[in-house]
């Protein structure tokens, strides 16, 4: 480095040509420029005269001086020039740069990135040593330790794959990595860390990983290993501390947010969210409510009032809504992601509640699907999406049911006793009245604790021949009700009922008005309910099947069950809880961990199975093992998530003085690298230099008035079709017009590296020439379809190329919500992996477009004859088909193919028509069957299932009168 | 590169072949433009046409006697004839690299110069009925010029397959009664030239020197750095800072040349012609053809 004021040399020593300088000048200028051949016959006559006249002939002075100018700007450029207001001592003092891979630091990762690339770019000019320290834990379960760098770039390197963990830091086992390091080097020769400049990229949080978890209640002591921290590194020599600034931010702030656990509101869920204790301005941000497919159901605004840090909102949602919402998820306006803590997971519990159904009198001989049997009603009635369990109450127990509808049970006193323990903890019975109810001897209907009110013995009926009473119709809910707000149809009728016995209601001191959730015309209750214990017991007061009532035929009949059943859920409080009924030990395997940017991805080999002793306490995330995200099987997922355990987030910690504070972008005047524009320069005075000596030789076509004619028409013409060429350019910018939407074509995504796009469209050109020379489509050009930008819903077919991982930074929530309600309005998402090598980053797309399970082709799937007869869609490489399961589609169409055949590359012609990629093995037929495919693909995309349909064609034409 | 030289030489009699017709074509148009028409030699001779009627001298023999004349008078006349008997011109010309050259496309080559004005002689010679000998390059017989006595023959022999290149005469004494016409570039050094011509003019041969140079040549119109080369490649190549500069000593050293080839050609009783390849052919055919057919004025045996 060699320091002049503002302006530094990188390499000062190529500042020593300029000692050449003369020396050159002196050769350039008696060196003539070379002279041009002439043929001359007599050239004998000229031979003694050559003698007379002087031969040396000088370079013209201004040429002189212009390539003397060119030298010098190329030799400044080479010496690395810098400017750069802030003056540059001569550094080599070691870098050391702390970084807090955190959660909380996910919110404003690229603001971080951005700045920790610039902060490296200084240091690489400078050439000081490099060390790196990430706090967060790392995710092999290894400890905390210091990296170092010989030089920036290696550092850059390797920072350039940091991304935040899904956990808080450790600042204790930060500074323990600090402090075994110093100790290391002042034992080996090494001074690296003797004297250090430090930079500290800080999440905003203090260390969240306290010894103690009393000492995490305490959010005034927690910061105290943070503070260690921060003296340790201070002592190295100076620290800077780099958070985002309020103020950076131009929609919403950069400090970390935590959603935590939700409330289910009788039309809505509550969310909450949190921020560090310490920050006193208004803030806003973004939640969504979003299903399973990641499309956003409802979301609302949120916003911090000053001094508070916690704030909620309540999204207002129907309750089968609510039912269905995968996760919570903050969408801040600015385009960040919103991190692992921005991300709430809500876990099977919160959708699924499993429900057993307990059959009547333990006969499971009538469950056969009868329209008598009052199971099939209830089975119908039920939410599909409900987890049922059917059998006797033994084997319903074993399972993690919370809601179990019994249709009027016929109990032993060991069940009885078993099933009252259950709901005591918490279940939910849902009882149907019915012949054995009415039968039950009084003495056992008293001390019936499964009964909300005491019933009156025997039935009641109405409208019957021995009857004046018309048979009785629904009055409505009393307020209290959680039925209350459903319909009252006047055309259901109770014909028989069992009766509440109100003066045994009072002598037990149950105050039946509270009791009734529903009553019939003449006051008496149709439904009751009554907290026992943890749980609700619900009584029916008619029979779950059409022999007492027309209830079961009417439209209310699904919504009040859905309603009764929702009590399940509202009974559970903690989302995270494992099942009621599950055992005292529940080991729960990884399913999908939650990663450090908010989004779910395969399980790490790192993490490992929750085991949940205690099945209220909810789990706590614990670094690496147990990082957020689900555990369990398929339809019991457990979620993990950071906002679980609800409490304060701690702030910084106020530092000593002589720790600077800065923002991000803090080198508001980062240095200027000078060498590109004097290199050019230099490059630009050389290229006038030949042109000019060229000119001096004479070697330059000597321009006529019509050749100068010619270039000039050249050169309008030129300009006129770069002109031209712009409307077209900004035509292409555009986002899809209607023009495009109007013909069939196919669209691709346009992934951003140029060598795939161009495959891709290549690809979806050659597959449109193919198809409308083959089959009755006519497609027009293919479209590219920009992320985030254009809505893919005209096309039939969407092609997504995917080369490596990096396809992972197309998946935002946008596209997955596009996706989603593409492919739900009948679009077909083609996935084609570049090989069997891709399939990892094939099937994470597939995980995190939220696509689900996707099965392997079977052999006699539409798509291998939709057109030609084809065998599972070959392609150039030799990789495998998964598609939709078409049981998961009303319309049995699959609506993903994700394969790893290539079949791109193999469609993929140049715009000569020639392929694009050899075959890699087949040759040209095997290109012809790839082509296949894409027929195939396409048909399948246009006309569905109209292939299968065609297998009943010969019964059908038996069928027709002859 | 034995077996492609029989190739190179096909190929380039080829092309000169193919350069015969049009070649022969323009001489014979250049020719048609001057001819000025069959005529007398205006004098007396051998011929067929009566002359005049001159007293008897002893020298007459008694055969040449017109009696009819002489009756009518008391002396003797003798009935002279306008000489009608045929000279013989000798043709040649120079060709070499040196001469395959020109300075501008719009200009002719030097040789396509000479071989033109050549044969348009030859043509308007053969017209006027004067016997034509063509003293080929590289050929020493004076019998084989004479054997090549029409102006095809003429053109076939000039383009005889690669003449060997000569830019001075060979030293052949003519006989005294011919006449010979030369043409080419003269650029040999002088010394060179002069035994050359003194040698052709040994026997008192009627000469007729022309000289034919590029524009340029005479001109040098060439300025900054340049390097000249010869075209036969058989000098070092000269480079020279600044052309312009060399202009006027270059003139002048032509100048000094073609002075003293013309002090030559009198010195030998020849005429001596300059012309310009820019320039159209006819003047100088012209001035050729009258100077040959016209009788001396001075000098010269009868």
């Amino acid at each position: 480095m060699m320091d002049l004021g503002s302006l530094a040399f990188g390499a000062p020593l190529a500042l020593i040509g300029f000692a050449a300088l003369p020396v050159l000048w002196w050769l350039l200028r008696i060196t003539p420029p070379l002279p041009r051949t002439q043929v001359f016959p007599p050239l004998r006559l000229l031979v003694g005269l050559a003698e007379t006249s002087p031969t040396s002939a000088h370079t013209p002075w201004w040429l002189l001086v212009l390539r003397m100018v060119a030298l010098a700007l190329a030799l400044i450029g080479l010496a690395q020039p810098i400017l750069s207001p802030e003056s540059l001592a001569v550094r080599q003092r070691p870098l050391l740069v702390v970084i807090d891979d955190t959660w909380s630091a996910a919110n404003g990762w690229s603001a971080r990135q951005k700045a920790l690339a610039a902060l490296l770019d200084h240091a690489s000019t400078q050439q000081r040593p490099l060390a790196v320290l990430t706090t967060a834990p790392p995710v092999d379960g290894t400890a905390v330790t210091l990296q170092t760098f010989e030089t920036a770039n290696a550092a850059k390197q390797a920072l350039s794959e940091l991304r935040p963990k899904a956990w808080g830091s450790d600042h204790r086992a930060a500074r323990m990595a600090v402090e075994h390091a110093l100790s290391a080097s002042t034992a080996s020769s090494t001074t690296l860390l003797s004297a250090a400049d430090v930079v500290w990229f800080s999440d905003g949080l203090s260390s969240q990983h306290a010894s103690t978890p009393d000492a995490m209640a305490d959010v005034t002591a927690a910061p105290a290993e943070t503070q260690a921290l921060a003296e340790v590194l201070q002592r190295l020599g100076s620290l800077t501390v780099r958070i985002p600034q309020p103020t950076q931010a131009t929609n919403g702030s950069l400090s970390p947010l935590l959603v935590v656990a939700p409330q289910r509101l009788p039309d809505g869920v509550r969310v909450m969210v949190r921020r560090p204790v310490g920050l006193d301005s208004p803030d806003s941000t973004r939640l969504e409510a979003l299903d399973e497919q990641g499309r956003a159901l409802a979301s609302a605004d949120i916003a911090f009032a000053s001094g508070q840090h916690l704030a909620e909102a309540e999204l207002r949602l129907p309750s089968d809504g609510v039912n269905i919402l995968s996760s919570l998820r903050l969408a801040p306006a600015s385009g960040e992601v919103p991190g692992a803590g921005g991300v709430f997971l809500l876990g099977d519990h919160w959708r699924h509640h499993p429900v057993g159904l307990l059959s009547s009198g333990g006969t499971q001989t009538t469950a056969g699907g009868s329209l008598l049997a009052a199971e099939t009603y209830i089975t119908r009635a039920l939410p599909p999406e409900v987890p049922l369990f059917q059998g006797p109450l033994e084997a319903l127990l074993q399972h993690p049911i919370q809601t179990m509808i019994a249709v009027d049970p016929l109990l032993d006193e060991h069940q009885h006793a078993a099933l009252s323990r259950w709901v005591q903890n918490g279940g939910v019975l849902i009882r149907f009245a019915g012949p054995t109810l009415a039968a039950q001897p009084a003495r056992d209907r008293l001390q019936d604790d499964l009964l909300a009110v005491p019933v009156r013995s025997g039935n009641r009926a109405l409208g019957g021949s021995l009857s004046w009473t018309p048979p009785l119709s629904l009055s409505g809910y009393p307020p209290h009700s959680p039925l209350t707000g459903l319909p009252v149809p006047k055309d259901v009728t109770i014909r028989t009922q069992i009766l509440a016995d109100p003066s045994a209601a009072i002598a037990s001191g149950a105050d039946l008005d509270r009791r009734t959730w529903a009553t019939l015309s003449d006051g008496t209750p149709l439904i009751t309910g009554a907290p026992v214990g943890h749980g609700w017991v619900v009584l029916v007061h008619t029979s779950a099947d059409p022999s007492w009532s027309n209830l079961p035929l009417s439209g209310l009949y699904p919504a009040m069950l859905t309603r009764l059943v929702g009590l399940g859920r509202n009974a559970t409080t903690a989302e995270t809880g494992a099942g009621i009924g599950a055992g005292a030990q529940t080991l729960l395997p990884p399913a999908q961990d939650l990663n450090g940017l908010g989004r779910l991805v395969a399980p790490s080999a790192f993490t490992r199975p929750l085991t949940l002793s205690d099945p209220q306490a909810a789990p706590e995330v614990q670094a690496p093992h147990h990082p957020p995200g689900l555990y369990g099987q398929a339809g019991q997922r457990v979620a993990l998530n950071l906002g679980s355990l609800d409490r304060p987030l701690p702030p910084l910690p106020s530092f000593r003085s002589g720790v600077t504070v800065t923002g991000l972008t803090a080198q508001a005047s980062p240095s200027t690298d000078l060498r590109p524009p004097f290199l050019l320069a230099a490059l630009l005075l050389l290229v006038l230099e030949s042109v000019l000596t060229l000119a001096l030789r004479g070697l330059l076509p000597r321009l006529k008035p019509h050749t100068t004619g010619g270039i000039r028409a050249f050169l309008l013409l030129g300009l006129g079709l770069s002109l031209a060429g712009f409307p077209s350019n900004a035509r292409a910018a555009d986002s899809l017009s209607v023009i495009d939407a109007l013909a069939t074509r196919l669209a691709y995504i346009a992934t951003g590296s140029p060598t795939l796009d161009a495959t891709s469209a290549g690809a979806m050109r050659a597959l449109s020439a193919a198809i409308s020379a083959r089959t009755a489509v006519s497609l027009a050009e293919p479209v590219a379809l920009q992320p985030g930008r254009d809505d893919p819903l005209f096309f039939p077919l969407i092609y997504w190329p995917i080369q490596d991982d990096s396809a992972l930074l197309l998946v935002t929530p946008e596209r997955i919500q596009q996706l989603a309600h593409y492919r739900e309005q009948g679009g077909l998402l083609v996935i084609d992996g570049q090989g069997p090598d891709s399939e990892p980053a094939v099937a994470a797309v597939v995980e995190a477009l939220g696509l689900g399970t996707l099965s392997p082709l079977p052999k006699d799937h539409v798509l291998n004859r939709a057109f030609y007869i084809s065998a599972l869609l070959p392609g150039r490489a030799n990789g495998s088909v998964w598609i939709e399961p078409p049981e998961n589609r009303l319309d049995g169409v699959s609506t993903v193919i994700a394969g790893t055949n290539a079949w791109g590359q193999a469609w993929a012609k140049d715009d000569k028509g020639y392929p694009m990629f050899p075959m890699i093995s087949g040759g040209e037929r095997t290109r012809e069957l790839a082509y296949r495919s894409g027929v195939n693909i396409l048909l399948y995309a246009l006309t569905g299932t109209y292939k299968a349909d065609q297998i009943h064609l010969p019964s059908l034409l038996e069928r027709l009168p002859q | 590169m034995a077996s492609s030289l029989p190739t190179r030489r096909l190929s380039s009699a080829q092309t000169l072949a193919s350069r015969l017709p049009p070649l022969l074509l323009s001489a014979q148009q250049i020719a048609a433009s001057v001819s000025l028409g069959s005529h007398g030699r205006r004098r007396s001779g051998p011929g067929e046409d009566f002359w005049q009627f001159r007293p008897y001298d002893r020298s007459d023999s008694a055969q040449a006697i017109d009696w009819r004349q002489t009756a009518k008078a008391e002396r003797a006349y003798v009935r002279d004839r306008e000489w009608s008997g045929a000279q013989t011109v000798y043709l040649w010309r120079a060709c070499g690299p040196g001469l395959d050259w020109r300075s501008a496309p719009q200009v002719p080559t030097k040789q396509d110069r000479c071989d033109t004005v050549l044969l348009a002689l030859a043509i308007l010679l053969h017209h006027g009925g004067e016997r034509l000998a063509f003293l080929a390059t590289g050929s020493s017989d004076l019998t084989a010029a004479r054997a090549c006595n029409t102006p095809a023959s003429i053109a076939a022999r000039m383009d005889h397959a690669a003449p060997p290149a000569a830019d001075i005469p060979p030293a052949l004494a003519l006989p005294h009664a011919a006449a010979a016409v030369m043409i080419g570039d003269w650029l040999a050094p002088f010394e060179t030239i002069e035994p050359a011509l003194r040698a052709v003019a040994e026997r008192g041969v009627r000469g007729h020197l022309v000289q034919v140079l590029d524009p340029a040549e005479d001109a040098f119109p060439y300025q900054g750095r340049t390097r000249f080369d010869d075209p036969s490649h058989t000098m070092p190549m000269l480079t020279i800072g600044r052309a312009e500069d060399l202009r006027a000593a270059y003139q002048y050293r032509l100048n000094q040349h073609q002075a003293a080839l013309a002090d030559l050609c009198r010195s030998l009783g020849w005429t001596f012609t300059r012309h310009h390849s820019d320039q159209p052919p006819q003047r100088v055919l012209t001035a050729l053809y009258q100077t040959l057919t016209l009788p001396l004025t001075h000098g010269g045996r009868r």
